[in-house]
């Protein structure tokens, strides 16, 4: 997993890819074209880019995913803290928490996941 | 192609005051708070300079000169357009050889090799930038192909600013973290930029940067357009924003300004030039007030006026009319040669009445209703007289021309228009000629090479045309009296009665040596001969029969000579009595008496009838070599 941080643009391909995988390269092309506007080569293009980032591979023309995007998302959420928070998760719920309120709903969804963690 | 090459220097020198004119210009509106739009409207008077290869003249016009560099120094060798003098028997008096054909030419030759190899080196430029300009061009839009419309605008990741590129459908592309009020900013900025249409003036500035790549001056002038138009794009943008709104803008300018300067062709990047200043401008500006806009419009024009005109040329002058009759000057500038002019001059003659003679530095021909016709060319052509050197009634055009501007050879010319022929007089490496009038008698004075290098001339003699040849009757020193006398006697009538066989016979009455110490510095001087003789000069023509006098002069002469260690005579006095009353008075001044009695009118007679059958039988045998006998 690299440090690797995905543009806006980089982002919508991306979940082109996640939502698609593993495609052959023909039909994200064609799918790059119809979404985005992209031509052939700008497809591959960015598809050597993030493969040269270790987040998807191109083998025997199919495309799959390396990191899906959960586990990317996740990273990303985690150096995040880590930077801004010192690693300190009650710190950064505390900072999120401070200008808006929790719903109930996601109360209820935390307590849920705490009490998970706490059977592994 | 090197003919455009010089259009393009010429025009960047006189663009180059224009620029100079608009970079002041500029310090003193943006001082004064002008519109900046309007700032960019000098560079159109820039762009309108580069761009045309004329320009109206007028009388207010600032420019030094509309050709600095003439096209002419474009020409290589030039043909000299007179047919070769006709063969004929040399004379009398030194003939020196005629010219090669290639004399003279070398330096114009180099001036045509230098110009070609600049030329190219400027197409070479103008291909590098080009080159440089495709390049980038290309390199961004592979760089922005992974891109995402958004909203007109489109978003790529990884762009260090924003900006707009192409020319027919322009995009604007944003670094796609962009939000907000940075967002807003932005692209409020870039669609005043294509509401201004800079996305083509800006890539039109750089086209002529191309084609003057060489002129430091035009490097400014695109530099300061760049920033020039960021600062009336601002300004549209931020008109009618109140002080928070544009707050964000600078702020937005600030975080997107470019680590370091870029200079590009293509794209208007956000952040690319000043951006200190331009922050400067936003927080403070104040709309201008109406004065100033007129006053700024006002001094746009004068510039315009000043600066995008060039100077009046001159109107070619009336010609001058020359009246005096024998050898006269035209025009001279052989002691001044910084001095002639650029213009043409002309000049008409009474003898030649349909014809208008022009003087231009490097050629000389006449026109007429029928055309024009070339009579001499050179490098430059010093001076032009007109003098009759055969006697045939018309006088011919002598000229004193240079070549390599005099370093390389300087010569006299004569056309003969009446005869259709030209003759030169020239030694190149060897001597060079020069003309003067003395005493109203066309002379040439003969000059060791190279002529600027000296004072004094080594000779100088009668120039004439004879039987088809030109020559100056140099005064070599003689040995012999009578061939000394015989010289100095035709010498001294050389020009004064018309065309023919000249001859001269002399009665010595008596002579007198006058011995002497040769005097300091003339270490050759021994002492003088003063002659007192009669001197009949006759001139022969061919009659119905046979050979009559066509013009003589029958005088009583004291002739002074020098004499030299070497046996040599050189004339040092010629004296004849004056006219009329004067001519017995002067006789008795100087010719003494045992010699005055001589005169008297029964000697006399016999005399003049003895100096006339040694005339005409001298006439006889020479009349062989000049007129060959009709048949």
């Amino acid at each position: 997993m690299t440090d690797y941080v995905l543009g806006a643009v980089e982002s919508r391909f991306a979940d082109l890819v996640w939502r698609n995988a593993p495609i052959a390269s023909r039909e994200l092309v064609k799918l790059c074209e119809q979404e985005l506007n992209w031509k052939r080569t700008t497809t591959y293009t960015v598809l050597k880019k993030l493969g040269e980032q270790g987040l998807f591979r191109l083998e025997d023309g199919v495309v799959t995913a390396l990191v899906g995007r959960e586990d990317y998302y996740a990273a990303q959420g985690e150096r995040f803290v880590e930077e801004s928070f010192h690693g300190s998760l009650p710190a950064f719920l505390a900072a999120f928490t401070r200008r808006k309120a929790l719903t109930q709903d996601e109360i209820a969804e935390i307590r849920e996941m705490i009490d998970r963690a706490e059977e592994d | 192609m090197d003919a455009v090459f010089l259009k393009i220097v010429n025009m960047a020198l006189s663009a180059g005051w224009l620029i100079g004119a608009v970079l002041i210009l500029r310090l003193i509106l943006k001082r004064c708070n002008a519109p900046k739009w309007l700032i960019c409207g000098l560079w159109v008077l820039v762009a309108v300079r580069l761009v045309c290869p004329v320009s109206p003249e007028s009388a207010f016009s600032l420019v030094p000169s509309a050709d600095p560099l003439p096209p002419e120094i474009l020409e290589g060798p030039v043909e000299h357009w007179s047919p070769d003098p006709a063969p004929g028997d040399p004379i009398q008096g030194a003939a020196p050889e005629i010219e090669d054909s290639e004399g003279g030419t070398v330096s114009s030759t180099k001036a045509v090799y230098l110009m070609g190899g600049l030329t190219t080196l400027w197409l070479v430029g103008v291909g590098v930038m080009l080159g440089c300009a495709l390049w980038s061009y290309l390199r961004l839009r592979k760089q922005v192909a992974p891109s995402v419309e958004e909203d007109g605008v489109w978003l790529c990741d990884h762009l260090p600013s924003p900006f707009i590129l192409g020319l027919v459908r322009p995009r604007i592309y944003l670094p796609s973290h962009l939000t907000g009020p940075a967002r807003a900013a932005v692209v409020a900025h870039e669609r005043a930029h294509l509401a201004r249409r800079d996305h083509w003036w800006k890539p039109f500035g750089f086209l002529l940067l191309t084609l003057y790549w060489f002129h430091p001056l035009v490097w400014a002038a695109y530099l300061l357009l760049c920033r020039d138009i960021e600062s009336a794009c601002d300004e549209k943008v931020v008109r009618d924003m109140d002080l928070s709104a544009r707050k964000d803008y600078s702020n937005a300018l600030l975080d997107l300004s470019l680590p370091r300067r870029q200079i590009t062709a293509c794209p208007l990047a956000f952040g690319e030039v000043g951006v200190k200043e331009r922050v400067k401008n936003v927080l403070n500006y104040k709309k201008p007030a109406f004065w100033v806009v007129l006053g700024a419009i006002a001094a746009v024009v004068i510039v315009a006026v000043c600066f995008l005109t060039d100077p009046k040329t001159p109107d070619p002058e009336e010609p001058y009319a020359i009246t005096d009759e024998g050898a006269v000057q035209w025009l001279d500038y052989r002691e001044d040669p910084a001095g002639m002019p650029n213009t043409e001059r002309r000049c008409t003659l009474p003898e030649y009445p349909e014809y208008t003679f022009v003087w231009t530095q490097d050629k000389v021909w006449f026109e007429n209703q029928w055309g024009n016709c070339i009579l001499l060319s050179g490098m430059p052509v010093y001076s032009v007289y007109f003098a009759d050197l055969n006697g045939d009634g018309f006088r011919e055009v002598c000229a004193n021309v240079g070549f390599g501007s005099g370093m390389i050879d300087e010569r006299i010319e004569v056309c003969d228009l009446a005869n259709d022929q030209t003759n030169t007089l020239s030694d190149r490496g060897k001597y060079d000629y020069n003309l003067v009038l003395e005493n109203g008698v066309m002379m040439a004075q003969k000059y060791a090479y190279p002529k600027h290098e000296r004072d004094t001339p080594l000779e100088s003699g009668i120039l004439y045309l004879e039987h088809g040849t030109l020559a100056a009757e140099m005064a070599e020193p003689q040995r012999d009296l009578d061939v000394a006398i015989f010289t100095a006697v035709r010498n001294h009538f050389r020009g004064a009665f018309p065309a023919g066989i000249e001859v001269e016979s002399h009665h010595i009455f008596g002579q007198m040596e006058l011995c002497g110490v040769p005097k300091e510095g003339n270490s050759d001087w021994c002492g003088q001969t003063v002659v007192y003789a009669l001197v009949l000069y006759e001139r022969y023509v061919y009659g119905p029969d046979d050979l009559k006098v066509a013009g003589g002069s029958c005088v009583p002469t004291i002739l002074t000579f020098d004499e030299h260690t070497d046996g040599t005579l050189t004339l040092a006095e010629y004296w004849e009595p004056g006219d009329g009353d004067s001519y017995n008075k002067d006789l008795e001044e100087r010719f003494p008496e045992e010699y005055r009695k001589e005169l008297e009118p029964e000697n006399w007679n016999k005399l003049v009838e003895i100096l006339k059958q040694r005339n005409l039988s001298r006439a006889r045998s020479l009349s062989a070599r000049f007129y060959p006998p009709k048949s």
